[in-house]
């Protein structure tokens, strides 16, 4: 039984034109032990997920579902206070600029320990309850591959190098020990060797800790790498989902096959210094979203049925969106 | 046949003295470099190696402290600023930066960005000008409309297509580029590739670029430069370097590289 | 909507004075002292507001006064920003020690009230509203000399300017094509703020009599005349009061009016 199961997600906000559907019957699942990649690009609508798994959105959004949830309770119906605790305890986020999401007045010591969950420290007399704090802090920067963790724990954020920042964010979510980590596109604007490091460090989790992992991202050389399956999002609409080697091997839908293609280090064949084949034309504003299938106005296999959204079918735990898909011919 | 020569080309920062601190020396250089025409060279290390201060010095916005580089037989003392008028290499050496939005002023139309370049570089009338602009926003894939247009109604990659034209508007010999991909999403960073593709072939333009997506610097490079600590510590063809890594900085990237290709992923 | 037009109104006012008052604004009138306003029992449509104890009809001198203490302050603000932002955008574009003396300086005089200030010049200057005047454009201008000056500091270090540099634009040019056209905003901002302090300014010095004095039809000259029969004819002070309540509310909105529309139309 998968631990977020997501079916039919659909967020409308209203504007001056109407209502506009930003996430548009999403379906997304990340089961036990799995690493999932949430692969979209801008617009497509992936941090409004992870803002919608975290009950952060305003609420003047109108967010409907036809199953939104963890373990299987509903987390649409719950209360406040229980979606809290959920957050706080079996969810945690890793966010993109590491920079920008530690507070720059206190060193990383006080903060990693300050957001140590209280009943993880033993200890009745409040020094050795501070003392266990710092052992927990010191335990869990170390698992995340810091070393020098004396000179890291007294140092500001502004003083450490990304590696040791994204590491850090990583060691801060880790320290409620949750089920989920939602990383929204860690490695963002990282050089190779960096990057190389992070991934390596949440393969490594995954695999001792039976920790999943919904990687968000554009990344597709990174996602591929790493993941155990992939959710394709465009525009807002899932279009393709499944599992990482078979999508690789033989990719379903025209998005996933032109975002494949983005990458020359997929294709041994391709000539150097010769022109990427990409799709025409550039993501759709949430003011101008077309009817039906979104990618309709850019796909080169569209055609007249497309204006009808296409329903989610099925080939062997391999779903898809299209009226044309890639292995049937075009009719 | 070169298009541009870099001989000696050195800098030093040197931060003065101050209370209680140590001076901080960063030397870049010297370094020398060819670059041979329609040639694309790909310039890669680790952050803080000296590669965007290397492609400023190139362009002359910063003012190195020795060297010489010659463009297409223009030689150029790297000891002043491109601002002066006696080095002003705007016809032979071009750049563009990594956010394509801020380098766009926002209050100004993009009609008026790509006319400052003519404006201050060539001596033509206003009416001579505009059809040279309209051409050039057609090359780079955008409307003669968008002429009018202010910075915030542009997407990422139109912003970045209207840095290109800038650049080239004054069809320079060699375009630098620092980072132009980073920030792109998948769809719109193969367009503009091919983008520079398609006007590499037409202007014969040599393209350097920093990057850190290794994939696309294999597929479009003809030679890689690695940097470390301010100078070059390894250079050569492309498929040479993937295949066969001397320096360790080179090693260590290639093989963070190639752990990421399908063929050997991490786990598997 | 309503500040624009209140202050539309104002500046009617000040603009066509002398078309629309009935009276003459100095003219006195021995036998209508002190007539109370049209709406009060014993008034009279011929003197809307009244007349004061000199029997000058009010609704005129209002009028006048309008014209006086608007225009008045709007000269100085024009002066005082021409002159502000000259200082400012030298020293923002220059660096170092010359920079630095000027806007420590001025952001000293910046901690002293402009009134203060005003009364300080005017002592030494001596009264009438030209003295006056010359003293609030000196009190007014170290504010926009810092404003300027951080934000053409600011500016400075965009990427924009730095390209527009490499284009081979001279400071000049940099600052008329590049930093100008974003510099609307936070003129506007300052302008309208300090057309408050500036009207506000004139009318407390012209009630202290240490500005304009009487019978020059300045608001807060009328203010203050009105205040000797204040308990007998409170229309003589309500009514200027309130006209220069509105003045500075209609400003404060229309500025704020104006501030927001320019920000959207920069930023979507």
């Amino acid at each position: 039984m998968p631990m977020l199961d997501i079916k039919n997600l659909t967020l409308e906000m209203q504007s001056s034109d109407g209502a506009i559907k930003a996430l548009d019957k999403v379906n997304l699942s990340v089961s036990s032990g799995e690493i999932r990649a949430l692969v979209g690009e801008s617009g497509s609508g992936k941090s409004l997920i992870v803002s919608a798994i975290c009950g952060a959105l305003p609420s003047q959004w109108n967010l409907t579902a036809d199953r939104m949830s963890w373990n299987g309770e509903n987390l649409l119906s719950m209360s406040v206070q229980q979606r809290r605790e959920v957050m706080r305890r079996e969810i945690a986020v890793v966010f993109q600029n590491p920079q920008a999401s530690l507070d720059p007045s206190a060193t990383l010591g006080e903060q990693l320990e300050e957001s140590i969950p209280d009943e993880f420290v033993e200890g009745s007399w409040f020094w050795q309850r501070a003392q266990h704090r710092k052992k927990i802090a010191i335990s869990t920067v170390h698992k995340v591959g810091i070393k020098y963790h004396k000179h890291y724990l007294s140092a500001f954020p502004h003083q450490i190098p990304a590696d040791i920042g994204q590491k850090f964010m990583i060691a801060m979510a880790l320290v409620s020990q949750p089920k989920l980590l939602i990383a929204d596109d860690p490695t963002r604007g990282m050089e190779p060797t960096t990057k190389t490091q992070i991934l390596k460090l949440f393969t490594r989790l995954n695999q001792t800790r039976s920790l999943s992992i919904l990687f968000v991202s554009h990344d597709l050389l990174a996602i591929a790498s790493m993941s155990h399956s992939m959710t394709v999002l465009y525009a807002g609409q899932t279009v393709e989902s499944g599992r990482m080697k078979h999508i690789k091997k033989r990719p379903l839908h025209p998005y996933t096959k032109a975002l494949l293609d983005s990458a020359p280090s997929f294709r041994k064949d391709l000539p150097p210094k010769s022109l990427l084949p990409t799709l025409g034309g550039s993501i759709p504003t949430l003011q101008h979203l077309p009817i039906g299938c979104r990618l309709g106005p850019r796909c080169p296999r569209a055609q007249r049925a497309c204006v009808q959204t296409p329903a989610v079918r099925k080939i062997h735990d391999h779903n898809y969106s299209c009226h044309f898909p890639l292995h049937m011919e075009k009719l | 046949m070169d298009i541009m020569q870099v001989k000696d080309l050195t800098f030093i920062h040197n931060e003065r003295k101050r209370w209680l601190k140590r001076p901080e020396v960063f030397q870049l250089g010297p370094v020398n470099l060819s670059v041979k025409r329609g040639e694309t060279i790909a310039i890669i290390g680790e952050n803080r190696s000296g590669k965007s201060l290397l492609a400023k010095l190139l362009v002359g916005a910063l003012p190195a402290d020795a060297g010489e580089i010659e463009i297409n037989t223009h030689k150029y003392l790297a000891k002043y600023q491109s601002k002066d008028s006696q080095q002003k290499r705007t016809h032979d050496i071009r750049m563009i930066l990594q956010h394509s939005s801020e380098s766009m002023n926002p209050s100004v139309p993009v009609g008026k960005i790509l006319d400052e370049p003519l404006r201050l570089n060539t001596g033509l009338s206003e009416a001579e000008r505009k059809p040279i602009i309209e051409d050039m926003l057609v090359k780079v894939g955008l409307l003669r409309e968008h002429y009018y247009f202010y910075r915030h109604m542009l997407s990422d990659g139109q912003q970045q297509r209207v840095a290109l034209a800038r650049a080239i508007v004054l069809k320079p010999k060699v375009l630098v580029a620092d980072e132009p991909f980073a920030a792109l999403d998948p769809s719109i960073r193969s367009q503009t590739v091919n983008l520079i593709l398609k006007l590499q072939q037409e202007l014969g333009l040599a393209f350097i670029f920093i990057s850190h997506n290794l994939g696309i610097v294999r597929h479009i490079a003809d030679r890689i430069i690695v940097m470390e600590g301010g100078e070059i510590v390894e250079e050569g063809k492309t498929e040479t370097i993937f295949r066969w890594p001397q320096h360790t900085r080179t090693k260590k990237l290639v093989t963070a590289y190639q752990s990421l290709v399908p063929q050997n992923t991490i786990r598997e | 909507m309503l500040g624009l037009i209140m202050l539309a109104l104002f500046v009617v006012c000040a603009l066509f004075a002398p078309i629309i008052t009935p009276y003459d604004a100095v003219e006195q009138n021995i036998d209508g002292l002190l007539i109370p306003p049209s709406w009060l029992a014993n008034g009279s449509i011929s003197h809307i507001f009244g007349t004061d104890a000199l029997g000058r009809d009010l609704f005129t001198r209002i009028i006048y006064g309008c014209r006086i203490t608007l225009g008045s302050a709007f000269i100085t603000v024009v002066l005082a920003m021409l002159v502000g932002v000259s200082l400012g955008t030298f020293a923002g574009m220059l660096r170092g020690v010359r920079s630095s003396i000027v806007n420590h300086l001025l952001d000293a005089l910046m901690a002293i009230p402009t009134l203060l200030i005003a009364i300080i010049i005017v002592a030494i200057l001596g009264t009438g509203l030209v003295n006056s005047m010359w003293a609030i454009t000196l009190a007014l201008i170290p504010q926009f000399v810092h404003h300027t000056r951080s934000f053409v500091r600011a500016e400075m270090k965009k990427e924009y300017i730095v390209a527009s540099k490499l284009d081979g634009a001279s400071r000049w040019q940099l600052f008329v094509h590049s930093i100008l056209p974003n510099m609307t905003e936070m003129l506007v901002v300052q302008g309208t703020l300090a057309l408050s302090i500036a009207v506000i300014d004139i009318s407390a010095l012209g009630f202290l009599n240490l500005g304009a004095q009487s019978p020059l039809p300045e608001l807060g000259v009328i203010l203050a005349d009105g205040l000797d029969v204040a308990y007998l004819a409170p229309w003589n002070v309500a009514v200027p009061g309130m006209a220069i309540f509105f003045m500075v509310l209609s400003i404060n909105i229309v500025g704020d009016g104006l501030r927001s529309a320019l920000r959207k139309r920069v930023s979507h």
